[in-house]
């Protein structure tokens, strides 16, 4: 089964399925339409007040899409955080940013990481929206002492990479064993 | 290092119709150009992106990123013209041109 949306076709059999705020979004493939259809138990419509009157149709709808302007606002990236001898790494993805528009600050053991996901294209139609688009932050404590004059982040491939280096007196050391000399 | 099963992941894309023909906009954080493959055989577009995995030796304190192979496919109207077809791949986002046929076949005067 192949669902049709423009030129493009797309192989069926996956289930777009998103979860926000209580809210899910999934793609109705139902009637080989690619289709949205947005399931929200708090906005059932009853049998009766669908056959109603129009007015109550359109308030229907209108409940439908202020909702939709209601979803959060701030994004929470996908992370993941390692911690080796001398450094702490940390990769946050982010695709389709600019360097520049990526915020990265550390404050009381706090990483922070924030931004805002533009769209790429104002000009050209579009006809279907996957990508999310809006505020995201990220902040995380570091669990041990970083010398934060030293945090360095790259921006590659679509993923931050922040190396956080460690504080002196967080670093593992060799402690020395004293007491009498064997003789 | 990570050890789960590499999955399928299903990238998220916004589509356009442009003065030329379509576009695709396919994220793919963590993809390279080296690890990406389009392949276009019977009118199937086939995009497949392995990405590669967050490097560390350390030890590991958050893992939310999820591992595994970028791939989707999809069937490219025969009003496109699958030899003009041109990709690009930038910060993670892979864009695809799709531009339409001539339709005005010009037949030279002589």
């Amino acid at each position: 089964m192949e669902l049709a949306f423009g030129w493009l076709m797309e192989k069926a059999g996956r289930c777009l399925l998103e979860k926000q705020g209580g809210r899910h979004l999934t793609k109705n493939n139902k009637n080989q339409m690619n289709r949205y259809s947005i399931l929200n138990p708090t906005l059932g419509v009853s049998p009766w007040n669908a056959v109603g009157s129009l007015t109550g149709f359109q308030e229907e709808m209108n409940r439908l899409f202020q909702g939709l302007a209601e979803l959060p606002a701030t994004q929470r990236p996908a992370l993941d955080l390692y911690e080796e001898n001398e450094v702490y790494v940390l990769y946050c993805e982010l695709p389709g940013m600019g360097r520049e528009q990526i915020d990265v600050s550390f404050h009381e053991g706090i990483l922070r990481i924030s931004g805002e996901r533009k769209p790429l294209r104002e000009s050209a139609e579009m006809f279907r929206a996957e990508r999310r688009i809006g505020k995201f932050e990220r902040r995380i404590a570091i669990p041990g002492a970083v010398d934060p004059a030293r945090i360095l982040a790259t921006y590659v491939d679509g993923v931050l990479k922040v190396v956080l280096p460690k504080a002196e007196s967080s670093k593992p050391r060799q402690i020395p064993v004293t007491g009498p000399e064997p003789s | 290092m990570k050890t789960s099963t590499p999955a399928v992941l299903f990238p998220a894309g916004n589509f356009y119709r442009t003065a030329e023909g379509a576009l695709l906009e396919l994220e793919l954080p963590g993809v390279c150009r080296e690890n990406l493959e389009i392949e276009l055989k019977n009118g199937r577009l086939l995009v497949r992106g392995r990405r590669s995995q967050s490097q560390s030796a350390g030890r590991e304190l958050l893992s939310e990123t999820a591992l595994g192979t970028y791939q989707r496919e999809f069937h490219v109207d025969p009003s496109l013209d699958g030899d003009r077809i041109t990709a690009e791949l930038r910060d993670g986002i892979l864009s695809i041109s799709l531009p339409r046929r001539e339709s005005v076949h010009r037949i030279p005067v002589l």
